[in-house]
C-alpha cells in the first residue's frame, strides 16, 4: 500500500501513465490521494480509480453525488479482516489544484477519518490501519487521540524514518520519499495481542535485494525511448558555435593522456549505460556522452558516435581557440560536481577519486 | 549513505526503477503462516515516491 503522491510535481501525463502502469504491475492493494496524483489538475479521481485502487475518507463531490473515492477497503488474508482508511490534509491544495474548480471538495480529516474508523470495526475487522496524507503533525493526532487503529503510516511529508514512532497510542511509520525504501510492517495475529506491531524494516531498494522485473521494465523503456525521440525532435540542435570532439581527436597530440584515458571508467561510460539498457534515458545520457544536451555535443548514437563516453571535454573547459591558443584550465572538483554529485555518487572525494583519472 | 543503486555500478540514482517489484507479490499484504513472533499480518508500505516509481529522476 501507499500514501499518496505517485507523480512528481512538475510530472506530464504521459509519465503518469507509465507510473500508473507500474503501480499496476506491482499490485498495490490500496493507495491514499495525495495531492500530487491529481497532476495539477490534469488527472481526475475517477481516472485514479479506474486504474489503481485509490482511496480518500475527505474528499467530497460538490453536489449531492457519489464521493469521488471510497473512504475505506477491508481485505480479507487467512480468514482475518483487515481494514484500511485513508485521508489528505485540506491544506494540501493551498498550491493547486484548486478542488472545487475540479468538481469536489476537500473537507476536515478528523471526523471523516473517526467515521470511517468506527465503520471498518462495526464491520469486524479485526486489524485497522490509516494511510495518512496528513503529513506529520496528522499523523501524531491520529496516533495520540483516535480509537481504534493498529498502524499509520504517515505521507506528504516524505519524512523517513529507520524505526517505527511508538511514543503515541498507536505506531506510526514514514516509508519516507522517492521509493528508496519500502517499509514492512509485522502485526500481531496472535488473539491475545492482536494487531500489536511486531516489527518494522525499513528495507532498501536497490539491485542488491531486487531483480528488475521484465513487464515494469519494459513499462519504463518504452517511456524512456519515447522521452528521447521526442528531444531529440524538439531540442537536439546538431551545430553550434563550440566544437565538440570526440576523445580520438584529441589523442592525436596527447597521446598519452589518451592511453591513460582509455583505461579509465570515463572511456566506458557509454558501454556501462548500454549494459543496463538506459542508452536512450535522458537523466542518465548526460553524464555518459560527451556535450549531450549543448549544441553540437552529443545527439545520439547514430548521429555522433564518436561522443560516446566522458570524453576530454567534459573535465577539460578547453577553449575555443585551443590547441592554437590558450591551453584549458586546470580541472577542479566544480567539474567533477556535475555527475559527480550526492544521490548518484554519496562517496565521491575529489582528492582521492580524481587521481586514478588524472592524467 | 543511501541504499546502493539498483544497477550495481556507483553513479546511479538509488531509487526504486524497475525495482522492482519482482517481488510483486511481497508489495501486497500477505499474511505468513507462522514467524518467530507468531503468526503475523505483513503489510508494505511506501509513501510520497514523487514520479521515481517508474523513471531514473
Amino acid at each position: 500500500m501507499d500514501t499518496g503522491d505517485l507523480f512528481g510535481v512538475d510530472d506530464k501525463p504521459r509519465k503518469a501513465e507509465a507510473v500508473l502502469e507500474v503501480y499496476r504491475l506491482a499490485a498495490y492493494d490500496l493507495i491514499a490521494l495525495g495531492d500530487q496524483d491529481l497532476l495539477g489538475g490534469e488527472m481526475t479521481p475517477a481516472r485514479l480509480l479506474g486504474i489503481l485502487p485509490f482511496a480518500c475518507a475527505n474528499l467530497t463531490p460538490l453536489a449531492n453525488d457519489r464521493p469521488p473515492l471510497p473512504a475505506t477497503l477491508i481485505l480479507e488474508r487467512g480468514g482475518v479482516k483487515v481494514g484500511l482508511a485513508a485521508v489528505i490534509h485540506p491544506d494540501c491544495f493551498s498550491t493547486g489544484p484548486d478542488p472545487a474548480a475540479l468538481g469536489y471538495g476537500v473537507s476536515d480529516w478528523q471526523e471523516p477519518l473517526r467515521e470511517a474508523v468506527a465503520n471498518l470495526r462495526a464491520a469486524g475487522c479485526d486489524i485497522v490501519i490509516v494511510l495518512s496524507h496528513l503529513g506529520v503533525p496528522g499523523e501524531v493526532e491520529i496516533a495520540q487521540n483516535f480509537t481504534g487503529v493498529d498502524l499509520v503510516v504517515g505521507g506528504h511529508s516524505g519524512l523517513f524514518r529507520r524505526q517505527p514512532e511508538l511514543s503515541y497510542a498507536a505506531p506510526v511509520v514514514w516509508p519516507g520519499r522517492k521509493g528508496r525504501y519500502v517499509g514492512v510492517a509485522r502485526l500481531s495475529l496472535d488473539p491475545d495481542t492482536l494487531g500489536r506491531l511486531v516489527s518494522y524494516e525499513a528495507i532498501p531498494v536497490d539491485g542488491e535485494v531486487l531483480e528488475a522485473d521484465p513487464a515494469t521494465r519494459a513499462v519504463i523503456l518504452d517511456y524512456e525511448h519515447e522521452r528521447y525521440a521526442d528531444w531529440l525532435e524538439r531540442f537536439y540542435k546538431p551545430e553550434g558555435e563550440y566544437a565538440w570532439h570526440g576523445a580520438d581527436y584529441c589523442g592525436a597530440c596527447h597521446a598519452d593522456q589518451y592511453a591513460q584515458w582509455s583505461s579509465t571508467p570515463h572511456a566506458r561510460a557509454w558501454e556501462s549505460l548500454v549494459a543496463t539498457g538506459d542508452d536512450r534515458n535522458l537523466e542518465c545520457i548526460r553524464c555518459h556522452a560527451t556535450g549531450f544536451g549543448r549544441p553540437g555535443g552529443f545527439g545520439s548514437v547514430e548521429l555522433t558516435p564518436h561522443l560516446t563516453g566522458v570524453g576530454c571535454q567534459m573535465c577539460h573547459e578547453t577553449p575555443a581557440e585551443h590547441p592554437s591558443g590558450e591551453r584549458p584550465p586546470a580541472v577542479e572538483a566544480r567539474f567533477c560536481a556535475v555527475c559527480h554529485k550526492p544521490g548518484y555518487d554519496d562517496d565521491f572525494s575529489f582528492s582521492r577519486d580524481a587521481e586514478p583519472v588524472s592524467h | 549513505m543511501g541504499p546502493r543503486p539498483l544497477f550495481g555500478d556507483t553513479m546511479h540514482k538509488p531509487i526504486i526503477v524497475t525495482a522492482a517489484l519482482a517481488l510483486t507479490a511481497a508489495l501486497s499484504l500477505v499474511i505468513a503462516a507462522s514467524t518467530a513472533d507468531g503468526p503475523v499480518l505483513t503489510v508494505v508500505v511506501t509513501s510520497d515516491t514523487w514520479g521515481e516509481l517508474a523513471t531514473c529522476g
